[in-house]
This record gives structure tokens, C-alpha cells and sequence, in this order.
């Protein structure tokens, strides 16, 4: 069942009914449940094993995990007078380690799931390069797999519960149902936003009342988000495609001009789906996290992701980023580096402080360059980015005094814009792997960016797009509309346009929304002959 | 407290309702199916119920050929071509169930091209679409949708959902505008005529063949051919009559048109209904071959003036037709329509004396051209 679509409207309508006309409310869940699951049925029914497995797998070691750390707290209790301090210390250990080996079983036993569907002809392709180079085949057959809609969002959101529940920062849920119900939780199923049980968790089981001004708020994020998708996203997406199927027939100039579409079509349609999905929730009464801060602002390659798929940032950032910067390798790296001659100097000091950061963003880096896909230019996008966060570490000492002897203030307007550009290209580059058939057709099409630029020609080619002129003023539209409601909303903090009209008049707002609905009626891609594309992020 | 919902609702339905009947405003006059195909059927349907006496049902050789404020200031005889670009005689018997659902015809004239139709043409869904986006009758309507309908059957229903993106065409645009004059108006002028003014080349007429031979209609024509027949007799309508509108003959396609026609005409001939292949009074009418033909299937519409004048003599003489009763202001509107089509034949004969040949442009009730036809009309 696609977001965008008639059978959605109503399906969401018809569960926001349901929901709040329902009997008992303390049992209102059970509405949520039902509709995930016949969201997730519908929308392909041979998957549902694999989400099924998953809920099954991490609620019973959730439940493992609760139930050895309560017998912990009881023993160490009853044998608190008997046991000295290395007796406490020594059950401890063994405790944690069998927690730690139920912990580790479940995350192979559904991570082992992703990769397997995710990566195996990956890595299989990766194998037979290595065993017949240049053959473009090997002993490794290639297998015929379907992923699961939403696989890598609830796997992520499973193990991030289960390892919340390993560092007893939340209980485990005790019903198999309710915890069923936070993995599979419909409107973000699709795309995200990544959450946490402690965050979602509560909310999804609580009794709601409708209220008004949830609701008001909520369909006008919907509204935002059907705008961006239907508007902007599936018309930009008409000339991607046509460019990419085959960029060699294009000019520079029209190259890059589809790299910028490119950065307008993502943050449309990636952001649409959110602002969809948080804003059914909303008038649900559930909060889910925002995921965009509006990220071509930002004004460095770090600030970028903590405004760009926050959820997956924030992921990264508990589970992978700290785990692995607080470990003892990585902290046994920083001493021994401090210890040596280079870290009694100065730089040394600096490089062996922030070493295990930098290493570790790198490492995030290439989990977030494999979760976007199994393909080279994906691995490639992520050294990209990891690279340049690990070289703003280790170097911002040395751009920290470029700064000061080039006498550039750093708090002027000015300085801000450049910073802002300058993010924006390295992100650029970075979607030129996203766009291009594989690593070295993005370097093509990069360098072709480059060397290639007329802008004449180029004008001229933009026409044999797939889009009419009508179709590109519409895109300059929505652009300007994103644009200038992003420098409001960064000016005023707020998240999306509907918190804008708030104080207005009721005159304006109820122009404001008018306007919207037609616009999305008549200028949005949908109906009979148009195929309307996926949210890109559902295919991750 | 109740209050405040109250009102919290009354604002919300009414933002709805607001863009409901914009959209659905949109979608009758822009983001649909416009042309001058549905601004005809949408005339037809602005007719005072039981007020015409004839009705000519077919495909484009009905609006081009045929012009019924001609035949109203020939003989005081109301009439209307009920047809669309490419009627295909599947649609007949619905056709008629809705003309009968708002008028009583003394007599129904069938032009046979849409059963001679192959198998692309008898499911042309162009086709459907102009039918069903103005038809009352909701069961047929959802008949032909469920059986015909080839993409998404909803945006029948609901044109908006395929038209959408069709807001910036000029074409639709200025049609659009033309058929909400038309409805403002509440009654067509030109009704319903589609009159050409260029002529395109024409290959010279065919001498040698059999103008009476006949070849088999494709057995799906001649299933749905047979139920409209069977239509027609269960509707105890008074006067059938089935004709072939006057064609250029060029081809071994043409030739073939010919005989699928006269074999229709001889099916309908087996249920009692006359079959008269109009060719063969094109003399007789003083219609000028090819000068008066716009192109092999069309007349230009000097061509279209002297077919409907003879056709009006022989339906006057055959069926003894007497002018309509109609009342003063419904009288008064026929003669205003008359007027009117006076005035696109005086801006034809003034637009001939330096004609354009190959071009398609036409003379319908489009705004922009009802416009440059306003300066012709008898100020009287």
C-alpha cells in the first residue's frame, strides 16, 4: 500500500477512526496493532516471517536479558551479608557475560537476516571479482532475494531496544504483543524515523483522546509532506532517472544540474515520508522524533548529519559511534599514542585525543554508507563522509589558526554562508555515488561536472528531460517554497510551515491551506499513466 | 466547550467543502477531457427535455456534416447531433437509452462509419471517456466503465484523477472557458456543429468500383450493431434511419468502408429500417467534389450547409416533419442559435476568399472563435 495512494488516505482515516471510537481505551493499542499488521500483510504478505522472527527473537531476549538482571539484583541482595566484594564482582562478570551472549546471538541471529538478504550477492559479487577478475562471474552464484519492506528500519530499531535493555537504561517489555506493536508501528515501518523504546514505546500503549490541535497539526504535516513528494519529489525524479539511465549522453552542465535535482528530490521525498508518518502519529497522539532539521544548512559535514535522518545519527551515535570510541582498543591506541614521543608534542597530544572520534566516525560512516545499499559506490559514499569528518578532527587545530591568520571572522554572516556552501558541495559530491551506475561512473559524472560545463547547450538539453516547462517553473517553485520556508523556520527555530501560520489570522492560514490542498490536487504526479515513485529511503 | 467544536468542525468541513467545489469546478471545466467533442454532448444535455424532434447519432461525419440550426431555419424542426470523435457503434444502444431518458425523437438518424469500425476502433477509449463524462444514466454509465474502461476506472468518475496535470494546456484552457460560457448560457448556439474551414489534399477519387458491393462488419461490430437494432425496436421509436454521410472514395480503404457500411445497411434493412448511402445525392445537394470536402470522411462547411438543406427537404418529404412546438423563449433561443450560425457562414465565406489549405481549423463553439464569428452577426 504506497503513501501515495487512495487505498492509504483511506486506510489511515478508517485506523484514526477506529482508534479513537474504540470501547476500551486501555486496550486502544490493540487498534495500532492490528492496523500495522494488516498494513504490513497487505503490503506483501510473504514478508511478514522475517518481521515476525525479529519481534519474537529480540522480545525473548529482551525478556532473557530483564529476567537475569532482576535475579542479579535479587541474588546480590539475598547475598548481600554472605558475599564479599570479589564474589560480587565475579557473579557480576558471569552474569553480564551470559547476558552479553543472548544479546549477541539475537543481533547475529537478525542482523545475519539483513545481511544475508541485503549483502550476500554483494559480497559474492566481491568474492568472484577477487577469485576471476574481469569475468564479471565466479563460482559464487548470484541468489534471486526479495527484501522486506522496512527490514533495516525495525532490525535497527529492534537491536537498539535490545541493547537499551542490555544496559538496563529501559525495562523490557513484558507483553510479546505490545512490543509487536512498537516494531511494527505502521507509519513508520516504510522509512522511519528509527525510535527508541524508551521514547515511543510508552506512547504507543498510552490511552488518547483526540484533541484538536494534534490533529490540526498533524494533517498539516501530512499536507507538507504530500506537498514535497507529490509536487516536488516524483516531477524532479522524472529527469534523474532519464539522466542517470544514461548520463554519457549528457553534458556536464546537465549532469550537475540533475546532481542539485538530486539534492532537492532526496531531502523532498525523504523528508515528505517522515513528515507523512510523524504526522499520522501526531493525530494519533504518539511524538516521533524528528529526523530533518533542515540540513543543507548546515554548516559543516558533522552539523549535516545531525540534521540529516537524525534517527539514524542518533542510531549510529548510542550504539555503534560510542561503543566503539570507548573501547578499549580504540582507548588503548589514544594512551600508547600519548605515551610515545609524537604525543608529547603538541599536535601529537591533540591527534591522540581526539584519535578514537575520528577512527570511530569512520566507522560509522562506512555502516551508514552499507545501510544505504550493497554496492561499491555506497562504500565509496561513506569513506567519502567519514573521511571528511575524520580529517575535520584531526586537522581543526590547523583550520582553527588558518582562520585566525587569515583574520576571518568566524561569526560574521558571511563566513556562515561560505561554511554553509562549502557543506553543501562536500554533501554533493557525496550524492553523485547515490545518482551514478557505480564508483567509477560517479567519478565520471563528477569529473564531467567539471570539465564538461556549457551552459548554452545545457540549457537547451534540460528541455529533453521528460519535463515541460510547466514541470520545471512548478520544481523552481517548490524549491523557493522549501527554501524560503527553511530560512524562516531556521531563523524562528520552527520544525515545518504549519507552525508559521500558528499566530496568524484565521483568513490567512485558511488560504494558506486551501492553496496547499490544490496545488497538491493539480500539480502533484499521481492518477492513471504516471507511475509515482517509491520514497527512495524505502528501498534501504 | 461544545461550542468550541462546534465551531472547530464548522471551520474544518467548511475549508473542505471549499476545496471540494473548487476542485470539482476545476475538474468540470479544466482538468478533464475537454474538447469539442464534450462541449457538444455537454449542449445536448442543456436541451429542454422532449423538445427535439430529431436526433442524428454517429461519429465525426455527424458534427462535420450536419449542422441542426441549419436544418431548425430550413424547416422549424429542432434536432441535435448526439456524437463524438470515433463513436464506435459499442456505445449505440447506450447512446440511445440516454437520449431516450430526456427526449422523444419522431425520428433518429444513424450515420453507419462507427460499425464499420475494426477491432482498435470499436474499443477506443478516447471514446468512452467523451460518453461517460456528462451521462445521467448511472447504471449504463458504470456498465460501460466496468466493461471498457482501460486504466484506472476511478478517474472516470473522477477525470481529475488523469487530467490533473492537463491545467496549462492552452487548448484546454480555452475550451474549458468555452463550455462554462455554455453552461452559464444554459443552452448551446452552434449546437453541437464542428464546421471546417481548410480543405487538405485529397488523392483523386476511385472511378471503378461496385458502389452496392458489401463485406462482412467484424463480428464484434456486428454483435453490438445487432443489439442497438434490437435497442431500437424495443424502444418503439417511430423512424430509424440509417445512412452513410457523403466520403471520398480514394482508396482500397475507403473502398472497404464503403462495403462495410452498405452491409450494415443491409442488416438494418433485415429489422425494417431503411439504409440510404447519402453519396449518391451529393449531386442532387450541389455538394462540390472534393472543393466541398475538407477532406475524405468531412465536408468543409459550405459542403455541410448544402448536405443539411437537401437532408432537410428529404426528411421533411419522407417522414412529414412539421416544424416544433416550441415555446416563445425556447423559440426565441433556436433563433438566436440560428443567427449565430448564420454568422460562422458569412465568416467562412469571408475567410474562403483567401483560403488556407491543410490546416485544421474549424469553426465550434470555442470562445476565441465565437469571438472573431461575433462580428458577422446580423446586429438585428
Amino acid at each position: 500500500m504506497a503513501y501515495v495512494s487512495l487505498q492509504f488516505v483511506i486506510f489511515t482515516a478508517a485506523v484514526t477512526a477506529i482508534y479513537f471510537l474504540f470501547p476500551v481505551r486501555k486496550y486502544q493499542w490493540t487498534v495500532l496493532l492490528a492496523a500495522d499488521y494488516f498494513f504490513y500483510l497487505y503490503s506483501g504478505y510473504k514478508y511478514a516471517i522475517f518481521i515476525i522472527f525479529t519481534t519474537a527473537t529480540i522480545y525473548l531476549a529482551g525478556k532473557a536479558i530483564g529476567r537475569s538482571q532482576e535475579t542479579e539484583k535479587e541474588t546480590l541482595k539475598l547475598k548481600k551479608a554472605e558475599w564479599g566484594r570479589e564474589e560480587k564482582k565475579a557473579f557480576k562478570a558471569g552474569v553480564k557475560r551470559r547476558q552479553r551472549t543472548v544479546l549477541a546471538l539475537a543481533l547475529i541471529a537478525n542482523f545475519g537476516i539483513l545481511i544475508f538478504l541485503k549483502y550476500s550477492n554483494f559480497i559474492a559479487g566481491g568474492l568472484n571479482q577477487l577469485i576471476s577478475p574481469g569475468t564479471g562471474s565466479g563460482p559464487i552464484p548470484m541468489l534471486k532475494l526479495f527484501l522486506p519492506l522496512g527490514i533495516s528500519f525495525y532490525t535497527f530499531q529492534a537491536a537498539g531496544y535490545l541493547i537499551d535493555v542490555y544496559n538496563a537504561t529501559i525495562a523490557p517489555e513484558k507483553n510479546f504483543f505490545k512490543f509487536a506493536l512498537f516494531i511494527s508501528f505502521f507509519p513508520q515501518i516504510v522509512q522511519g524515523p528509527i525510535s527508541s523504546f524508551g521514547q515511543l514505546g510508552s506512547q504507543l500503549f498510552a490511552e488518547h483522546r483526540p484533541e484538536f490541535a494534534r490533529f490540526k497539526a498533524g494533517l498539516e504535516l501530512i499536507l507538507w509532506g504530500y506537498f514535497k513528494k507529490m509536487i516536488i519529489a516524483d516531477r524532479a525524479v522524472i529527469a534523474i532517472n532519464t539522466v542517470t539511465a544514461d548520463y554519457a549522453k549528457y553534458s556536464g552542465t546537465v549532469i550537475l544540474a540533475t546532481a542539485l535535482l538530486y539534492a532537492l528530490q532526496l531531502y523532498a521525498d525523504f523528508s515528505a515520508g517522515i513528515d507523512i508518518s510523524r504526522g499520522i502519529a501526531q493525530m494519533l497522539g504518539i511524538d516521533m522524533v524528528q529526523n530533518f532539521r533542515r540540513p543543507y544548512f548546515a554548516t559543516s559535514i558533522n552539523d549535516y548529519w545531525r540534521r540529516w535522518h537524525i534517527s539514524l545519527g542518533t542510531w549510529m551515535k548510542n550504539y555503534i559511534f560510542y561503543p566503539v570510541a570507548m573501547s578499549k582498543l580504540f582507548l588503548g591506541w589514544s594512551k600508547k599514542m600519548k605515551a610515545s614521543s609524537f604525543g608529547k608534542t603538541a599536535a601529537g597530544a591533540y591527534v591522540a585525543k581526539v584519535l578514537p572520534t575520528a577512527f570511530s566516525s569512520m566507522i560509522v560512516f562506512l555502516v551508514v554508507g552499507l545501510w544505504h545499499g550493497a554496492n561499491a559506490k555506497y562504500v565509496a559514499f561513506g569513506i567519502w563522509n567519514g573521511g571528511i569528518i575524520m580529517l575535520s578532527i584531526l586537522l581543526k587545530p590547523v583550520f582553527d589558526r588558518l582562520c585566525e591568520a587569515l583574520r576571518i571572522r568566524t561569526e560574521s554572516f558571511a563566513w556562515r554562508v561560505f561554511r554553509i556552501l562549502r557543506t553543501f558541495v562536500i554533501v554533493l559530491i557525496g550524492y553523485y555515488f547515490d545518482i551514478a551506475p557505480g564508483f567509477r561512473g560517479a567519478l565520471d559524472m563528477m569529473r564531467r561536472s567539471i570539465t564538461d560545463l556549457h551552459l548554452r547547450g545545457g540549457i537547451s538539453l534540460m528541455r529533453g528531460l521528460g519535463l515541460g516547462k510547466s514541470d520545471w517553473a512548478i520544481l523552481a517553485f517548490g524549491a523557493l517554497t522549501i527554501f524560503v520556508t527553511s530560512v524562516i523556520g531556521e531563523k524562528h527555530g520552527y520544525e515545518f510551515p504549519g507552525e508559521m501560520l500558528e499566530k496568524r489570522s484565521f483568513a490567512l492560514r485558511w488560504m494558506v491551506l486551501f492553496a496547499s490542498m490544490v496545488l497538491v490536487a493539480v500539480w502533484g504526479i499521481y492518477g492513471p499513466g504516471y507511475d509515482p515513485a517509491e520514497f527512495v529511503y524505502m528501498q534501504f | 466547550m461544545k461550542k468550541i467544536i462546534i465551531k472547530r468542525c464548522v471551520k474544518i468541513a467548511s475549508l473542505l467543502i471549499a476545496v471540494v467545489l473548487f476542485l470539482a469546478f476545476l475538474q468540470r471545466y479544466i482538468l478533464t477531457n475537454v474538447s469539442d467533442n464534450t462541449i457538444r454532448l455537454r449542449g445536448f444535455y442543456q436541451e429542454e427535455p422532449n423538445t427535439l424532434d430529431v436526433i442524428v447519432l454517429g461519429a465525426s461525419e455527424v458534427y462535420s456534416d450536419f449542422s441542426a440550426d441549419e436544418l431548425y431555419k430550413k424547416t422549424g424542426v429542432t434536432s441535435y447531433p448526439y456524437s463524438f470523435a470515433a463513436n464506435p457503434v459499442t456505445l449505440w444502444k447506450y447512446e440511445l437509452r440516454e437520449i431516450l431518458e430526456r427526449q422523444t425523437p419522431k425520428l433518429l438518424i444513424v450515420e453507419l462509419n462507427g460499425a464499420q469500425y475494426g477491432k482498435d476502433m470499436l474499443y477506443n477509449s478516447a471514446a468512452f471517456r467523451y460518453l461517460t463524462q456528462d451521462m445521467k444514466l448511472l447504471p449504463e454509465k458504470k456498465e460501460i466503465i466496468d466493461t471498457y474502461g482501460t486504466d484506472s476506472k476511478l478517474s472516470y468518475y473522477f477525470p481529475i484523477l488523469k487530467y490533473h496535470s492537463e491545467w496549462h494546456r492552452g487548448k484546454n484552457l480555452r475550451n474549458g472557458y468555452s463550455m462554462l460560457v455554455q453552461d452559464m448560457r444554459g443552452y448551446s448556439l452552434l449546437k453541437g456543429s464542428y464546421s471546417h474551414m481548410a480543405r487538405k489534399e485529397v488523392p483523386e477519387e476511385l472511378k471503378d468500383y461496385d458502389r452496392t458491393a458489401t463485406r462482412d462488419l467484424n463480428p464484434e461490430a456486428e454483435k453490438y450493431f445487432r443489439e442497438f437494432l434490437d435497442e431500437c425496436k424495443a424502444s418503439g421509436i417511430e423512424n430509424v434511419l440509417f445512412v452513410r454521410f457523403p466520403h471520398l472514395v480514394t482508396d482500397k480503404k475507403g473502398v472497404d468502408a464503403l462495403k462495410r457500411n452498405n452491409r450494415a445497411g443491409e442488416i438494418a434493412a433485415e429489422y425494417g429500417y431503411e439504409y440510404l448511402d447519402m453519396d449518391a445525392f451529393c449531386g442532387e445537394a450541389g455538394i462540390e467534389r472534393p472543393e466541398d470536402f475538407h477532406n475524405t470522411d468531412h465536408l468543409m462547411m459550405s459542403g455541410q450547409m448544402k448536405f443539411t438543406d437537401y437532408l432537410a427537404d428529404y426528411l421533411v418529404r419522407k417522414y412529414d416533419l412539421k416544424p416544433t412546438d416550441l415555446s416563445p423563449e425556447q423559440k426565441e433561443k433556436w433563433d438566436e442559435s440560428v443567427r449565430w450560425m448564420d454568422a460562422c457562414f458569412a465568416y467562412y465565406q469571408d475567410y474562403m476568399k483567401d483560403p488556407v489549405f491543410n490546416r485544421e481549423y474549424t469553426v465550434y463553439e470555442r470562445s476565441d472563435v465565437m469571438a472573431r464569428v461575433k462580428k458577422y452577426l446580423d446586429p438585428q
